[in-house]
């Protein structure tokens, strides 16, 4: 029995000391967190403030992932079949030409900044790549979908509809 | 001494899940590197992969995709 105490002691505090492993969904309902990023090709600079008024889709990707690149070419389409719309890819690769090399390769449209030292995908709480946030027209964060499969994309593309019905 | 015993696996334990850290999932761009993958010879694999499937496309059952033309990888 003292045994079995001791086993479950140590359970517990390995488990307090593991990370809490919230996730981005905490952000769901809350206002986006404020950014300023540069450009993938270094030469804007842009904030989040700059999009108030318009739905974004923020995605939080990278060259080095597999279901990231599935999805940009999606959402970079979106903006065609939605006014209001704006999609902004962050990425999170350590070096930038990585990134602008894979969307000028792909001729993907979108904003696409580069968060360098991953202060903002901290800011965020990602929790898995890629992560896409719906952000309404006020800056509120209404959805956040971590991970990509095919099927995902109707989905989205119904929340941003919704989004887009709401008046500002 | 059983009780010794497993006090010292414990405390062992303890200590080495405590070196245990998630890495965050936007800083697995190292770890993406197809070098690490478990196969040793990754290249070599993935061009054996491309001939395997480009001649028995037909039959199927492999993780490739396509045949015939030795174009698809």
């Amino acid at each position: 029995m003292r045994t079995l105490l001791r086993v479950l002691a140590l359970a517990a505090a390995v488990a307090a000391g593991a990370p809490a492993g919230a996730g981005d969904r905490t952000l769901v309902g809350r206002s986006a967190p404020p950014f300023s990023l540069s450009t993938v090709d270094g030469g804007k600079t842009l904030s989040l403030a700059d999009l108030k008024g318009q739905v974004v889709a923020l995605d939080f990707w990278a060259s080095w992932c597999a279901p990231c690149k599935r999805l940009l070419p999606h959402l970079a389409g979106l903006p065609a079949s939605y006014r209001g719309l704006q999609v902004v890819g962050v990425s999170v690769d350590d070096d930038r030409n990585d990134a602008a090399e894979f969307l000028r390769r792909n001729r993907i449209r979108i904003i696409a900044l580069h968060d360098a030292d991953k202060q903002v995908a901290e800011r965020y709480d990602v929790s898995g790549m890629p992560s896409m946030l719906l952000i309404d027209r006020k800056g509120t964060v209404r959805s956040v979908h971590a991970g990509y499969t095919a099927d995902d994309m109707e989905e989205i593309e119904a929340q941003i509809q919704a989004l887009l019905r709401e008046q500002s | 001494m059983t009780n010794l015993r497993t006090a010292v696996a414990l405390a062992a334990a303890a200590i080495l899940l405590a070196g245990c850290s998630a890495v965050k999932a936007y800083e697995r761009g190292k770890l993406a590197d197809p070098l690490l993958e478990r196969q040793n010879e990754f290249e070599k694999q993935s061009l054996e992969q491309k001939f395997f499937s480009s001649r028995e496309g037909s039959i199927g059952g492999a993780a490739g995709i396509g045949g015939g033309c030795g174009c698809a990888k």
